[in-house]
């Protein structure tokens, strides 16, 4: 009897990672998927916190890709490990704060521990050549199979055909004639491959799906560790720093000033960890304050608050400012004029 | 009560059902947004039996799609979903795995 072979997936919840586990689960394999967990996923948490958002329909791509394909699919939680591979990434950045290299070595080695602790025998990703500018191109292919560990166990399905065959073909558990040579940044193969395989609906195919690659975040995460004076970060950094104006009138000390109402609910949670400022006799926004204001710097953040609120054109404003420790205080504020918020100040 | 600690320490948190067999256990992924709160269930449930139930009580109006996806694509059954007090409640039944 033949031996039932097993591969583990990568799935990113995008197109290309949907096709490549359907092109082997096409060949009999036993497929399951894997997904991990950065911390700067796109997925998922703003669409959670901004009321504007949550009028789309909202689902977790990488769960609506397994449930296509009818595998498993495992949900790693890499936030502590991975910010290793953000800090101090071997192959350097892309563009932004993005080590994709470095982050496609790291998720491999780990598909690959976990394969290895539940006897399966290769993995699979959506890798194509030429597709990313940093991650997929034809020199770091063999960079992320050897440095991951996974060698030739690593199986990019659809451009396998572009590249020496892996174990998993060599063996004839899979066909390598059944395989892919799709390259570049042309997504019209693709999409002719999930037609043929009758997937719509799926996730855009060019999205990213990672805040480090955005420009905006980069910027915030890099003021976020100058402001502190070290690269440290945990979970709630991560999530506030997707939420809300960020503005910095100081080196030592930042705002962040809530720009609807989803956005204020979602910043109450963390009243008791910073200082935070609302106006009282208008309607405005709620401002958590991260880092050790003077008196002065008090009066001007309650003035950049006043200045997001209703009473932006009024003479006077009454901003509350309340202490992790409870205490309070009442600040009567002029509100900031527009060209009084300095440019420079926008993180 | 030693002997019965030490023989199911995992159940000493949960409460029994009415024949006795299967447990009910909380899990609270209040504040967590999504996948967190589905990690977290994935993690629990890891450590339960089938036809335990686990009651997940989340804030991130995620969950409504996200744990009944996972548990389709795990074989687990959701067995209700509810609102109380702005949370959002999912009952889960676990499921052999299979």
């Amino acid at each position: 009897m033949t031996q039932q072979r097993k591969a583990v997936a990568l799935i990113s919840g995008g197109l290309d990672s949907l096709l490549a586990a359907k092109v082997i689960l096409e060949q009999g394999i036993h497929v399951e998927g894997i997904n991990f967990f950065t911390g700067f996923c796109v997925e998922g948490h703003t669409h959670a916190i901004r009321k504007r958002d949550k009028a789309r329909p909202k689902r977790n791509n990488a769960l609506w890709s397994a449930e296509q394909l009818g595998i498993k699919l495992h949900i790693i939680d890499i936030v502590e490990e991975y910010k290793d591979v953000l800090l101090n990434p071997k192959h350097g950045y892309g563009a932004n704060m993005n080590p994709c290299l470095d982050c496609k070595i790291f998720m491999v080695h780990k598909a690959l521990e976990w394969a290895q602790k539940n006897g399966f025998d290769f993995i699979i990703t959506g890798e194509v050549i030429g597709q990313r500018p940093m991650s997929q191109r034809k020199e770091t292919m063999p960079v992320v199979a050897r440095e991951s560990g996974a060698e030739d166990r690593l199986l990019r399905p659809l451009c396998a055909k572009n590249l020496p065959p892996t174990l998993p073909e060599r063996e004839g558990w899979v066909d390598r004639e059944k395989l892919y040579n799709f390259s570049g940044r042309n997504r019209k193969p693709q999409m002719a491959l999930a037609k043929q395989f009758g997937f719509e609906d799926y996730a855009s195919p060019a999205g990213g799906c990672c805040f480090l690659t955005d420009e905006a975040y980069s910027r915030k995460l890099i003021d976020l560790w100058k402001g502190r004076g070290n690269r440290e970060y945990e979970m709630d950094d991560i999530m506030l720093l997707k939420v809300g104006r960020h503005i910095r009138p100081a080196p030592h000390y930042k705002l962040i000033v809530s720009r609807e109402e989803g956005e204020n609910n979602f910043l109450l949670g963390y009243r008791k960890q910073f200082i935070h400022l609302f106006t009282t006799s208008h309607p405005g926004p709620l401002a958590l304050l991260d880092g050790e204001p003077s008196e002065a710097d008090l009066e001007l953040a309650a003035r950049i608050v006043a200045r997001y609120g209703k009473g932006r054109t009024a003479e006077q404003v009454t901003v509350e400012v309340h202490f992790p420790d409870g205490e309070s205080r009442t600040l009567e504020v002029t509100p900031l004029l527009p060209h009084e918020v300095k440019e420079e100040w926008m993180v | 009560m030693g002997n019965f600690a030490s023989f199911a320490p995992l159940r000493l948190c949960g409460e029994w059902d009415l024949f006795g067999i299967n447990m009910k256990y909380e899990l609270d992924a209040r504040r967590l947004f999504c996948p967190m709160p589905v990690i977290r269930t994935q993690d629990r449930v890891a450590q339960l039996q089938p036809g335990d139930l686990l009651e997940v009580v989340a804030s991130d109006p995620g969950v409504i799609n996200d744990i009944p996806a996972w548990c389709r694509i795990n074989g687990h059954r959701v067995v209700e979903t509810r609102e109380e007090n702005g949370d959002i409640i999912v009952l889960i039944e676990v499921g052999s795995g299979e």
